[in-house]
Protein backbone atom coordinates (compact mmCIF):
# COMPACT_ATOMS: atom_id res chain seq x y z
CA UNK A 1 0.00 0.00 0.00
CA UNK A 2 1.20 3.31 -0.87
CA UNK A 3 0.39 6.92 -0.54
CA UNK A 4 1.67 10.16 -2.41
CA UNK A 5 4.40 12.28 -1.26
CA UNK A 6 4.35 15.73 -2.30
CA UNK A 7 8.36 17.36 -2.82
CA UNK A 8 7.12 20.78 -4.25
CA UNK A 9 4.93 22.81 -6.05
CA UNK A 10 5.85 24.10 -9.69
CA UNK A 11 3.81 26.24 -12.50
CA UNK A 12 0.98 23.54 -14.20
CA UNK A 13 3.48 24.46 -17.55
CA UNK A 14 6.30 23.11 -16.50
CA UNK A 15 8.24 20.18 -17.40
CA UNK A 16 10.55 18.05 -15.24
CA UNK A 17 13.40 15.60 -15.39
CA UNK A 18 13.11 13.41 -12.64
CA UNK A 19 12.83 9.42 -13.19
CA UNK A 20 10.85 8.55 -9.73
CA UNK A 21 8.40 11.38 -10.12
CA UNK A 22 5.00 12.85 -11.71
CA UNK A 23 3.15 16.30 -11.99
CA UNK A 24 0.00 16.63 -10.89
CA UNK A 25 -1.70 19.52 -12.28
CA UNK A 26 -4.60 21.74 -10.86
CA UNK A 27 -5.79 25.45 -11.28
CA UNK A 28 -2.43 26.76 -12.92
CA UNK A 29 -0.09 24.67 -10.43
CA UNK A 30 1.44 21.12 -10.35
CA UNK A 31 2.65 19.40 -7.56
CA UNK A 32 5.66 17.04 -7.70
CA UNK A 33 4.41 13.92 -6.27
CA UNK A 34 5.52 9.92 -6.00
CA UNK A 35 4.47 6.84 -4.34
CA UNK A 36 6.13 6.10 -0.71
CA UNK A 37 4.96 3.07 0.91
CA UNK A 38 2.75 3.35 4.02
CA UNK A 39 4.94 0.87 5.73
CA UNK A 40 7.71 3.20 5.82
CA UNK A 41 5.58 6.82 6.34
CA UNK A 42 2.19 5.62 7.60
CA UNK A 43 0.97 7.37 11.02
CA UNK A 44 1.34 4.43 12.91
CA UNK A 45 5.13 3.65 12.04
CA UNK A 46 6.18 7.55 11.48
CA UNK A 47 7.07 8.06 14.89
CA UNK A 48 9.36 5.24 15.25
CA UNK A 49 11.03 5.59 11.29
CA UNK A 50 11.67 9.47 12.29
CA UNK A 51 13.44 8.02 14.97
CA UNK A 52 16.03 6.41 12.98
CA UNK A 53 18.66 8.67 11.82
CA UNK A 54 20.00 6.58 8.92
CA UNK A 55 16.49 6.16 7.58
CA UNK A 56 15.78 10.03 7.94
CA UNK A 57 19.07 10.88 6.60
CA UNK A 58 18.57 8.79 2.96
CA UNK A 59 14.54 10.22 3.16
CA UNK A 60 15.99 13.79 3.42
CA UNK A 61 18.67 13.33 0.52
CA UNK A 62 16.07 11.45 -1.74
CA UNK A 63 13.47 14.51 -0.85
CA UNK A 64 16.30 17.19 -1.73
CA UNK A 65 17.52 15.33 -4.78
CA UNK A 66 13.96 15.35 -6.40
CA UNK A 67 13.90 18.99 -6.27
CA UNK A 68 17.42 19.41 -7.03
CA UNK A 69 16.25 17.76 -10.52
CA UNK A 70 13.22 19.84 -10.63
CA UNK A 71 15.43 22.76 -10.01
CA UNK A 72 17.50 22.18 -13.17
CA UNK A 73 14.89 22.54 -15.60
CA UNK A 74 12.07 25.27 -13.52
CA UNK A 75 11.22 27.61 -10.51
CA UNK A 76 10.04 25.29 -7.83
CA UNK A 77 8.69 26.08 -3.83
CA UNK A 78 9.88 23.05 -2.13
CA UNK A 79 7.58 21.61 0.66
CA UNK A 80 8.88 20.64 3.82
CA UNK A 81 9.64 17.03 4.41
CA UNK A 82 6.85 14.79 4.98
CA UNK A 83 3.89 16.34 3.01
CA UNK A 84 1.94 12.59 2.63
CA UNK A 85 -1.65 12.56 1.11
CA UNK A 86 -3.42 9.20 0.69
CA UNK A 87 -5.06 9.81 -2.92
CA UNK A 88 -4.58 12.02 -5.80
CA UNK A 89 -7.72 14.11 -4.73
CA UNK A 90 -6.25 15.01 -1.55
CA UNK A 91 -2.89 16.38 -3.20
CA UNK A 92 -5.05 18.55 -5.43
CA UNK A 93 -7.00 19.95 -3.32
CA UNK A 94 -4.66 21.22 -1.53
CA UNK A 95 -3.19 22.96 -4.44
CA UNK A 96 -6.70 24.77 -4.95
CA UNK A 97 -6.69 25.57 -1.36
CA UNK A 98 -3.23 26.46 -0.08
CA UNK A 99 -3.86 30.08 -1.22
CA UNK A 100 -0.55 30.94 -0.92
CA UNK A 101 1.13 28.74 -3.01
CA UNK A 102 0.74 31.42 -6.24
CA UNK A 103 1.96 33.70 -4.86
CA UNK A 104 4.99 31.53 -2.95
CA UNK A 105 5.86 30.84 -6.60
CA UNK A 106 5.48 34.10 -7.73
CA UNK A 107 8.09 35.08 -5.18
CA UNK A 108 10.90 32.74 -6.30
CA UNK A 109 10.55 32.87 -10.14
CA UNK A 110 13.47 32.38 -12.05
CA UNK A 111 15.29 32.20 -8.58
CA UNK A 112 17.43 30.20 -6.92
CA UNK A 113 18.73 30.18 -3.44
CA UNK A 114 22.21 30.35 -1.81
CA UNK A 115 23.18 29.86 1.25
CA UNK A 116 26.41 32.14 2.67
CA UNK A 117 27.74 30.74 6.11
CA UNK A 118 30.53 32.43 7.88
CA UNK A 119 33.65 31.33 10.16
CA UNK A 120 35.80 32.48 12.42
CA UNK A 121 39.48 32.25 11.43
CA UNK A 122 41.76 30.74 13.43
CA UNK A 123 43.67 33.51 15.88
CA UNK A 124 46.81 33.77 16.72
CA UNK A 125 47.63 32.13 20.11
CA UNK A 126 49.29 34.76 22.33
CA UNK A 127 51.39 32.66 24.67
CA UNK A 128 51.22 34.37 28.35
CA UNK A 129 53.81 33.26 31.00
CA UNK A 130 51.95 31.10 33.54
CA UNK A 131 50.54 33.00 36.81
CA UNK A 132 52.87 33.20 39.63
CA UNK A 133 49.97 34.28 42.15
CA UNK A 134 46.27 32.92 42.71
CA UNK A 135 45.57 37.07 41.93
CA UNK A 136 47.22 36.79 38.61
CA UNK A 137 45.44 33.69 37.61
CA UNK A 138 42.35 35.43 38.35
CA UNK A 139 43.26 38.53 36.92
CA UNK A 140 44.50 36.39 33.65
CA UNK A 141 40.75 34.61 33.67
CA UNK A 142 38.88 37.68 33.88
CA UNK A 143 40.78 39.44 31.07
CA UNK A 144 40.94 35.86 29.28
CA UNK A 145 36.98 36.35 29.56
CA UNK A 146 37.11 39.75 28.46
CA UNK A 147 38.70 39.33 25.30
CA UNK A 148 36.62 36.33 24.38
CA UNK A 149 33.68 38.50 24.86
CA UNK A 150 34.84 41.69 22.83
CA UNK A 151 36.47 39.14 20.37
CA UNK A 152 32.83 37.73 19.80
CA UNK A 153 31.17 40.52 19.67
CA UNK A 154 33.44 41.70 16.76
CA UNK A 155 32.64 38.40 14.64
CA UNK A 156 29.35 39.59 14.61
CA UNK A 157 29.21 43.04 13.96
CA UNK A 158 31.56 41.75 10.83
CA UNK A 159 28.65 38.61 10.13
CA UNK A 160 26.13 41.53 9.84
CA UNK A 161 28.10 43.25 8.07
CA UNK A 162 28.38 40.61 5.23
CA UNK A 163 25.12 39.72 5.62
CA UNK A 164 24.00 43.31 4.70
CA UNK A 165 26.44 43.23 2.07
CA UNK A 166 25.13 40.15 0.29
CA UNK A 167 21.30 41.24 1.38
CA UNK A 168 21.92 43.86 -1.40
CA UNK A 169 23.27 41.79 -4.24
CA UNK A 170 19.77 39.99 -3.78
CA UNK A 171 15.97 39.73 -4.00
CA UNK A 172 15.51 38.67 -0.56
CA UNK A 173 17.48 37.48 2.45
CA UNK A 174 17.38 35.28 5.41
CA UNK A 175 19.33 34.61 8.32
CA UNK A 176 19.26 31.84 10.93
CA UNK A 177 20.73 29.89 13.84
CA UNK A 178 23.71 28.37 13.32
CA UNK A 179 23.67 24.57 13.21
CA UNK A 180 24.37 23.08 16.91
CA UNK A 181 28.06 22.63 17.39
CA UNK A 182 29.20 24.67 14.16
CA UNK A 183 31.09 27.75 15.09
CA UNK A 184 29.94 29.59 12.50
CA UNK A 185 28.92 33.32 13.17
CA UNK A 186 26.50 33.70 10.01
CA UNK A 187 24.24 31.36 8.52
CA UNK A 188 22.01 32.66 6.08
CA UNK A 189 20.59 32.25 2.75
CA UNK A 190 19.76 34.63 -0.27
CA UNK A 191 16.99 35.02 -3.34
CA UNK A 192 19.04 35.35 -6.21
CA UNK A 193 18.07 34.91 -10.23
CA UNK A 194 19.41 32.37 -11.90
CA UNK A 195 21.50 34.72 -13.75
CA UNK A 196 22.84 36.78 -11.23
CA UNK A 197 24.28 33.47 -9.32
CA UNK A 198 27.90 34.04 -10.83
CA UNK A 199 28.02 37.70 -9.67
CA UNK A 200 26.64 37.48 -6.46
CA UNK A 201 29.67 34.08 -5.85
CA UNK A 202 32.18 36.69 -7.28
CA UNK A 203 30.63 39.55 -4.60
CA UNK A 204 30.53 36.94 -1.74
CA UNK A 205 34.43 36.47 -2.75
CA UNK A 206 35.03 40.25 -2.89
CA UNK A 207 34.19 40.91 0.74
CA UNK A 208 37.40 39.52 2.23
CA UNK A 209 36.69 39.45 5.67
CA UNK A 210 39.97 39.61 7.92
CA UNK A 211 38.50 37.70 10.32
CA UNK A 212 35.45 35.69 8.71
CA UNK A 213 35.97 32.47 6.24
CA UNK A 214 32.93 32.85 3.76
CA UNK A 215 31.30 29.54 2.25
CA UNK A 216 29.08 29.81 -0.65
CA UNK A 217 26.55 26.82 -0.83
CA UNK A 218 24.06 26.07 -3.66
CA UNK A 219 22.42 26.76 -5.56
CA UNK A 220 19.47 25.10 -3.31
CA UNK A 221 15.89 25.17 -4.57
CA UNK A 222 14.80 28.41 -2.41
CA UNK A 223 13.98 26.44 1.24
CA UNK A 224 14.23 29.47 2.78
CA UNK A 225 12.13 31.75 1.06
CA UNK A 226 8.67 30.04 0.99
CA UNK A 227 7.09 30.33 4.35
CA UNK A 228 4.28 32.48 4.31
CA UNK A 229 4.81 36.03 5.94
CA UNK A 230 4.05 36.30 9.26
CA UNK B 1 32.98 23.59 12.64
CA UNK B 2 30.89 20.64 11.54
CA UNK B 3 32.85 17.80 10.88
CA UNK B 4 33.03 16.86 6.73
CA UNK B 5 33.60 13.39 7.92
CA UNK B 6 30.21 13.22 8.56
CA UNK B 7 28.83 13.93 5.14
CA UNK B 8 28.37 10.53 3.19
CA UNK B 9 29.05 10.63 -0.93
CA UNK B 10 27.07 14.08 -1.38
CA UNK B 11 23.86 14.15 -3.66
CA UNK B 12 24.60 16.83 -6.87
CA UNK B 13 24.19 20.40 -5.57
CA UNK B 14 25.73 22.81 -8.34
CA UNK B 15 28.55 24.49 -9.16
CA UNK B 16 29.07 24.73 -5.39
CA UNK B 17 29.85 21.81 -4.21
CA UNK B 18 28.81 18.71 -2.40
CA UNK B 19 25.73 19.21 -0.26
CA UNK B 20 26.45 18.59 3.61
CA UNK B 21 24.46 16.60 5.78
CA UNK B 22 23.45 19.63 7.88
CA UNK B 23 22.65 22.21 5.03
CA UNK B 24 20.29 19.34 3.80
CA UNK B 25 18.58 18.53 7.02
CA UNK B 26 18.15 22.43 8.49
CA UNK B 27 16.67 23.22 4.78
CA UNK B 28 14.30 20.02 4.02
CA UNK B 29 12.96 19.68 7.71
CA UNK B 30 13.08 23.23 8.82
CA UNK B 31 12.11 25.00 5.96
CA UNK B 32 9.29 25.09 3.19
CA UNK B 33 6.41 25.20 2.62
CA UNK B 34 4.37 23.20 5.61
CA UNK B 35 1.14 21.98 5.03
CA UNK B 36 0.41 20.64 8.13
CA UNK B 37 1.54 19.25 11.52
CA UNK B 38 4.12 19.14 13.71
CA UNK B 39 6.06 16.85 15.68
CA UNK B 40 9.23 16.76 17.13
CA UNK B 41 12.27 14.94 16.51
CA UNK B 42 15.33 13.96 18.16
CA UNK B 43 18.32 13.79 15.96
CA UNK B 44 21.64 13.72 18.57
CA UNK B 45 23.51 11.30 16.05
CA UNK B 46 23.33 14.36 13.37
CA UNK B 47 24.40 17.07 14.22
CA UNK B 48 21.18 18.95 14.79
CA UNK B 49 20.08 18.39 18.18
CA UNK B 50 16.91 18.88 18.06
CA UNK B 51 14.40 19.83 14.88
CA UNK B 52 10.67 20.32 14.52
CA UNK B 53 9.58 18.39 11.12
CA UNK B 54 5.98 18.02 9.80
CA UNK B 55 3.72 15.54 8.95
CA UNK B 56 0.53 15.33 6.93
CA UNK B 57 -1.68 12.42 6.17
CA UNK B 58 -4.17 13.13 4.41
CA UNK B 59 -5.30 15.73 6.05
CA UNK B 60 -5.48 17.64 8.83
CA UNK B 61 -9.26 16.53 9.65
CA UNK B 62 -8.59 13.11 8.63
CA UNK B 63 -5.40 12.56 10.92
CA UNK B 64 -7.60 13.77 13.78
CA UNK B 65 -10.06 11.14 13.13
CA UNK B 66 -7.17 8.78 12.86
CA UNK B 67 -6.43 9.88 16.46
CA UNK B 68 -2.74 12.12 15.55
CA UNK B 69 -3.19 15.37 16.92
CA UNK B 70 0.81 16.00 17.15
CA UNK B 71 0.51 18.96 15.70
CA UNK B 72 -0.81 21.52 18.54
CA UNK B 73 1.10 24.91 19.25
CA UNK B 74 4.68 23.71 19.96
CA UNK B 75 6.27 26.02 22.47
CA UNK B 76 9.48 24.24 21.86
CA UNK B 77 11.24 26.70 19.17
CA UNK B 78 10.89 29.79 22.78
CA UNK B 79 11.34 27.27 25.52
CA UNK B 80 14.85 26.23 23.28
CA UNK B 81 15.58 29.73 22.17
CA UNK B 82 19.36 30.76 22.51
CA UNK B 83 18.29 34.28 22.94
CA UNK B 84 21.22 36.60 22.47
CA UNK B 85 21.00 34.99 19.30
CA UNK B 86 17.50 35.23 18.50
CA UNK B 87 17.69 39.29 19.29
CA UNK B 88 20.63 39.71 16.83
CA UNK B 89 18.32 37.53 14.16
CA UNK B 90 15.77 40.08 14.75
CA UNK B 91 18.16 42.71 14.45
CA UNK B 92 19.11 41.63 11.33
CA UNK B 93 15.86 41.24 10.01
CA UNK B 94 14.49 44.74 10.84
CA UNK B 95 17.83 46.38 9.18
CA UNK B 96 16.51 44.04 6.08
CA UNK B 97 13.12 45.34 6.48
CA UNK B 98 14.59 49.13 6.62
CA UNK B 99 16.34 49.27 3.34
Amino acid sequence: VSALYVYGVVPAAATIDAPTVELLREDGLAAVVGRVPLDEFGADVIDARLRDPAWLEARVRAHHDVLDSVLQRTHVVPLRFGAVFETEEHVRRMLRERNELPDALERVRGCVELGVKAFPRAEPQETTPAPTSGAAYLRAKQRERADAARRHDELCAAADDIYARLAEQARDARVSRPAPGSDAVLNSAYLVPRDDEASFRAAAAALLSPSLRVEVTGPWPPYNFVEAAG
Amino acid sequence: MTTPSRVASPPSNGAGGPAQLADLLERVLDKGVVIAGDIRINLLDIELLTIRIRLLVASADKAREMGIDWWDGDPFLSRNGNGALEERVRKLERRLEAR
